[in-house]
């Protein structure tokens, strides 16, 4: 048979070209296929190490936690840096009272702590071996190491501590302009007295059964020598001189900071690598590349879908942890018609928060029941509250019990606006969140617009309480279920004080959360703050939505290494690299 | 030019950077959002917030708040970082150098390449180098630069691993040395330079094909000249009188690039510390950078309008 070979004509390869760029676009336009249902899965295979382990019912009067420090000494491994991406552009600022990023955790140490090693929200000893708890809640006595030194050499005593913290309660303290970014945790503070050199008494206003959880803070409870405050004033900010298991070695500020290890740390099973570099990594996809080109050790916050796609490198560990944070579209109860709690009922009925979490964010949350996640352990209430499972038909009744059978697009007259932010870390995914949101809302017949705007103009109007309905992100600066429930929910932080932007004001929940907040009483608090949120899930001045689970990858050599649900790498103190 | 004339256009440049000063200041602070808020914690209450806007002097009406920084600015004291706590000038003094490297950089692959393809093509005008040429730097030209330097982070860094993925030099070496920050300035200059190097490429040759139809060159060639000193002497040289008004222009814009190229690679410089300083409202610290970077790009326009005398002599300042 005579074959001919056939040649490529210029319409033949037109027409392959065009099967070929058609078939590629159909695949682009295919419903992606979430990798991950569930999320349990995750764990299993991702996250081998991670142990979650929810925060355990607090102490009510007396704590004696001491920190268990083993015998046997601890092998020396600690020749190879770790080096740690952030995401933070200078990696980290030590003025006295600031935020602290991440080399806080490894710089300073407060009076109390979280437990990094068990990677909870546990408070265990730090500064303070133990403490008590003296005149019904109003004094806290702090029983202090003795074996506690600055970088610089200097012993640190009880007196330090109250200098340091009267330097920002005290306006006539000579180093109070140091303290410029005022910080609230110790405005519940009366006066500190050091009893003798190893004995602090922190004397309260009032009762505060968060105090322990706010004793933890890097801020006013992690002293630095006043002696080198006083020699370099603002120049503290580079050369601190705390207390951490590490000390600044050098500061190239925007390409390394490098920390060393300080040997007259009290803990030798804190500190074991001989140094952490951390090395600023603005961009979440560069971070990725120099994580896999093993340029560095340690990344947070990484995207769900990088995530499960780290996790199958044999040479990474993708680490998983569930946190505090809360994320959800807030109402102002005030305005027409949200002031009408069926129809907040009803926005919370008409979405479906499990596809959401399944498909929007591949799994990686866990849904939201009440203002608080399932790590505030004992004040967790998903058990005991109402449940807004999906039901679009209850959300129509609801509405139509309220007035609006065909639903609404307006609020207070005005044209209905979801506002957003966008580019701020754990934030979930803000626009196809929205997105989805407002399409679950447009089958019930309330039709909304979506505004997007960068974190620092919307956070600038929510404060004003501008906004009839966001979204927001919230996360807790300490441990304790307050930070959720009374700024968000309490009367005494409604706008312009306060945060409290849906404008809250009911009687029963203003009862609970004083109870709460006045009691150190454990059970009693803990069935407030349960009765609580109850009363506010009924009310319904949020949609509830979900609680952020966030990824951190690191690499395989990295050992010891215990994921912190707080995140920044807290648990490097105890890790070391094998090479 | 005289001397008179060169401070005449010296003082002219005062008008530029005032209202640069103005326009900053201005946006900045009539732009929501404010740096008080995303300073002090959740809780903190209202009088908490207002003692620490009086702490920074944020209390105070603008004309004061500006008339107070300019004051200072012209001293050379471009205020203190909200965030970092530093003076501005510190700062800025200490990502310039690192800014400066990179632009350079970038420009002189830009230059360099861009004018060497563009000539190359315009020699050989319609044919298949000619074409690719021009394919090329349009489809570079197209491409934004933060995709470029993600896929030569990815193919180059994590793939063949020959390069390092970003920074300005390794972080296990004490002491930086000029191989090893050669090494990381490869892709960051590559990916903030090749834009610019396409569009020189297409400039060079467009303006040398107009060039080469001139009398002049026509004179040149029947004067007997080698092809050579035709084409670099005379044809080249007056070619490029477009090219480095571009790569004036181009300063501007790479300063502006390097935002992008910086955050992607994590290049210590001025870009990336603008960014930080804007997303953090952080108004003396944004103010500085770009007052810095303003007066930076007003000055190497002023270097270029003197250098136009010296590349074309029908040019004279008088």
């Amino acid at each position: 048979m005579n074959v001919q070979k056939k040649r490529l004509t210029r319409r033949d390869f037109l027409r392959y070209a065009g099967l070929a760029a058609g078939a590629t676009a159909l695949s682009a336009c295919a419903a992606p296929t979430p990798v991950v249902v569930e999320t349990e899965k995750v764990v299993e295979k991702a996250v081998p190490q991670t142990v979650v382990v929810e925060k355990a019912v607090p102490q009510t009067v007396v704590v004696e936690k001491e920190k268990v420090v083993t015998a046997t000494p601890v092998p020396i491994k600690k020749d190879t840096p770790i080096i740690i991406a952030t995401p933070t552009e200078d990696a980290g600022l030590f003025l006295p009272l600031t935020h602290v990023d991440f080399p806080g955790y490894f710089l300073n140490r407060a009076l109390l702590c979280y437990d990094f090693k068990g990677g909870t929200y546990d408070v265990v000893p730090s500064l303070a071996k133990s403490y008590e708890v003296l005149d019904n809640g109003l004094r806290y006595r702090l029983h202090l190491r003795d074996d506690a030194y600055y970088h610089g050499g200097g012993k640190y005593e009880a007196e330090h501590s109250k200098w340091y913290i009267e330097m920002e309660m005290k306006d006539d303290h000579p180093y109070h302009h140091l303290a410029v970014r005022g910080q609230s945790r110790a405005s519940n503070v009366d006066h500190v007295e050091a009893v003798d050199k190893t004995t602090l008494d922190i004397y309260l206003k009032a009762v505060f059964p968060a105090e322990p959880d706010w004793l933890t803070s890097w801020h006013e409870w992690a002293p630095h020598n006043p002696e080198t405050i006083k020699k370099l004033e603002k120049e503290i900010a580079n050369h601190p001189d705390g207390l951490g298991p590490y000390k600044l070695l050098e500061w190239q500020k925007g390409s390394r900071l490098i920390l060393e290890k300080h040997d007259k740390y009290w803990d030798p099973n804190e500190g074991l690598a001989s140094q952490l570099i951390f090395r600023p990594v603005t961009e979440v996809q560069a971070r990725i590349a120099a994580l896999e080109a093993g340029e560095i050790h340690w990344m947070g916050d990484v995207p769900v879908d990088e995530a499960l796609r780290l996790a199958t490198n044999p040479e990474l560990r993708v680490a998983q942890q569930k946190t505090l944070w809360v994320w959800f579209i807030h109402f102002d109860t005030r305005k027409k018609p949200l002031d009408d709690v069926r129809v907040r009922q009803a926005l919370n009925y008409a979405v479906d928060k499990e596809t959401l979490i399944k498909d929007v964010l591949r799994g990686a949350a866990v849904r939201s029941y009440s203002p608080l996640s399932p790590q505030f352990g004992p004040y967790y209430a998903g058990n005991v509250v109402r449940h807004y499972d999906y039901d679009p038909q209850k959300a129509k009744d609801l509405l139509a019990e309220a007035g609006y059978p065909n639903g609404f697009d307006e609020i207070d007259g005005q044209p209905a606006i979801l506002y957003g932010y966008s580019g701020r870390m754990g934030s979930g995914k803000p626009a196809p969140m929205l997105e989805f949101i407002q399409a679950q809302w447009k089958a019930v017949g309330v039709n909304v617009k979506i505004e997007m705007s960068d974190f620092a103009s919307f956070e600038a109007k929510r404060q004003a309480g501008d906004f009839p309905m966001a979204m927001r992100g919230w996360t807790p600066s300490s441990a304790d279920p307050d930070g959720v429930l009374s700024q968000n929910f309490h009367k005494n932080f409604l706008p312009p004080e306060g945060r409290n932007v849906c404008w809250l004001d009911d009687a029963e929940v203003n009862t609970l959360l004083d109870t709460a907040m006045s009691t150190i009483d454990m059970p009693k608090r803990i069935q407030a703050m349960l009765d609580a949120q109850k009363r506010i899930v009924d009310l319904a001045p949020w949609l509830f939505v979900m609680h952020e689970v966030a990824f951190e990858a690191y690499n395989a050599k990295l050992q010891d290494y215990v994921a912190w649900p707080g995140g920044r790498a807290a648990g490097m103190v105890y890790a070391w690299l094998k090479v | 030019m005289n001397l008179r004339l060169l401070l005449q256009r010296l003082i002219h440049l005062i008008p530029v950077l005032f209202g640069v000063s103005v326009i900053t200041f201005s946006i900045l602070h009539l732009a929501p959002g404010d740096p008080v808020l995303l300073m002090v914690p959740a809780q903190a209450t209202q009088e908490e917030v207002e003692r620490v806007r009086h702490n920074l002097g944020l209390d105070q009406p603008l004309p004061v708040q500006y008339m107070s920084w300019i004051g200072n600015a012209l001293r050379g004291d471009l205020g203190t970082s909200l965030f970092a706590s530093q003076p501005v000038m510190d700062l800025v003094l200490e990502r310039f150098p690192a800014t400066v490297l990179l632009t350079a950089a970038a420009l002189g692959f830009a230059l360099l390449v861009g004018v060497s393809l563009g000539l190359v093509a315009s020699l050989r005008r319609d044919t298949v180098l000619d074409r690719v040429t021009m394919v090329m730097s349009v489809m570079g030209w197209s491409m934004p630069p933060f995709w470029i330097g993600l896929m030569l982070i990815i193919f180059f860094a994590v793939q063949l691993r020959w390069l390092p993925t970003g920074g300005m030099f390794s972080l296990s070496a004490m002491k930086p040395t000029a191989p090893d920050v050669a090494k990381h300035l490869i892709l960051p200059a590559f990916t903030l330079g090749v834009r610019h190097m396409c569009y020189v490429a297409r400039l060079t040759r467009s303006s040398m094909l107009e060039v080469l139809g001139e009398d002049y060159v026509r004179t040149a060639r029947s004067k007997g000249l080698k092809e050579r000193v035709v084409v670099i002497r005379h044809a080249l040289r007056n070619a490029l009188i477009p090219v480095v008004t571009v790569a004036g222009v181009s300063v501007g814009r790479l300063l502006g690039g390097a935002v992008v190229v910086e955050t992607v690679f994590g290049w210590p410089g001025l870009g990336r510390l603008t960014v930080t300083g804007i997303l953090e409202r952080d108004f003396p610290l944004v103010q500085g950078t770009i007052l810095f970077a303003a007066t930076t790009f007003v000055i190497v326009n002023f270097l270029v309008d003197l250098l136009y005398a010296w590349l074309d002599p029908r040019i004279r300042y008088t």
